[in-house]
């Protein structure tokens, strides 16, 4: 980092990201802010859609335009490293921006709503995908269901080494539980290399 | 690059370019600039920052302030802070990085064990903000 004097320090600064994703309205601000150091900032990107569902030239100029936004924060965790939270929104078809979100992160939590499983499965799908180490957070809400992790592990026809943990996103002892829960996955997964675990398709199979 | 479950049918996702004039930048700089990329002016980008115009200037000032306060700055946080779109963020960034206006203070690529320590232990010490 440069001081204040513009002079460069011999130490170059590491900064890190965690990625939280799930569908919309899992909870993925009030995460993010939680435990963020500063309210949470936005950053949006707008998408332009071609629309061409038809076979019809006419309709090719017809451009739908959606504004994807995303909350980020950040926590210092040294005065040479910084570690961002970015809550992604969960839709797979802008599958480029996603990359620019995640490309580099050191691992994901996945936020899952027990009453809209399927708004999750492109997130798991997506950090399957590129070897990206996940967690499942199922987020309580007051009149969510009870259910058990393995249910859920079912559900998501995940494999049985990929945590799976209740929390309220809304008490900041959860959200750091959780994020821990994430680190310590990742840490067991720096002293014994994993086997790529199976994908949730091939699980679906069998 | 598309999920083969969830492949939309014929709709195509298109770029928008508007800020940047449609040029991304090819060069050495753009492939290291994340949305987490830690960046500070140089002394080039402090003496040309009066002549910068428009988003770059703007860059340029945000950046220079944060340096003049001893803050570092992510590129996420100058979208966020400007109100520009991430990727076109990114793009201007790089492109300022090539220019030699900008410098990249932070890597990415130094993560140990004992850097997910020092993380747990952040993560474990935080009091949550005030509301
Ligand atoms: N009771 C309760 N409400 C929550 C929880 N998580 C999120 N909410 C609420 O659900 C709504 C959507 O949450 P938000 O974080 O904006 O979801 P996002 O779309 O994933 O960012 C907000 O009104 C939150 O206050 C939770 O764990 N418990
Ligand atoms: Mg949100």
């Amino acid at each position: 980092m440069s001081g204040p004097d513009g002079t460069r320090r011999t130490r170059r600064a590491t900064s890190a990201k965690l990625v939280v994703a799930g569908g919309f309205g899992v909870g993925k601000t009030t995460f993010v802010g939680e435990v963020s150091e500063i309210p949470p900032l936005r950053t949006e990107e707008h998408l332009t859609e071609a629309a061409s569902d038809h076979d019809d030239v006419s309709q090719i100029d017809q451009k739908t335009s959606t504004t994807v936004a995303m909350d980020f924060g950040r926590i210092t965790v040294t005065e040479n490293m910084v570690l961002y939270l970015f809550g992604t929104p969960g839709q797979s078809r802008f599958a480029f921006m996603w990359d620019k979100i995640c490309l580099g992160a050191l691992g994901a939590v996945v936020l899952i709503d027990v009453r809209r499983f399927e708004d999750s499965f492109a997130a798991v799908d997506y950090f399957e995908s590129r070897n990206i180490p996940f967690v499942i957070g199922i987020n309580n809400f007051p009149d969510s269901p009870e259910i058990d992790v393995e249910d859920v592990r079912e559900a998501l026809g995940i494999d049985k080494s990929i945590p799976i943990v209740h929390m309220d996103a809304t008490e900041t002892e959860e959200v750091k539980s959780t994020l821990i829960t994430l680190i310590d996955f990742l840490m067991a997964r720096f002293s014994t290399p994993p086997q790529r675990p199976p994908r949730r398709k091939d699980l679906l199979k069998r | 690059m598309r999920f083969e479950d969830e492949a939309p049918v014929g709709n195509e996702v298109v770029r928008s370019f508007l800020v940047t004039g449609g040029k991304a930048s090819t060069g050495r700089g753009g492939e290291e600039i994340s949305l987490e990329t830690l960046i500070a002016p140089t002394h080039l980008g402090r003496v040309e920052r009066p002549e910068l115009k428009f988003e770059r200037g703007q860059i340029l000032d945000l950046l220079g302030d944060a340096q003049e306060q001893g803050d570092e700055m992510s590129v996420a946080e100058v979208s966020a802070h400007l109100g520009l779109p991430m990727l076109s963020t990114i793009t201007l960034v790089a492109q300022l990085v090539d220019d030699g206006l900008l410098d990249v203070e932070s890597t990415t690529t130094t993560m140990d064990l004992d850097d997910l320590q020092l993380i747990r232990d952040a993560i474990a010490g935080l009091r949550g903000r005030e509301k």
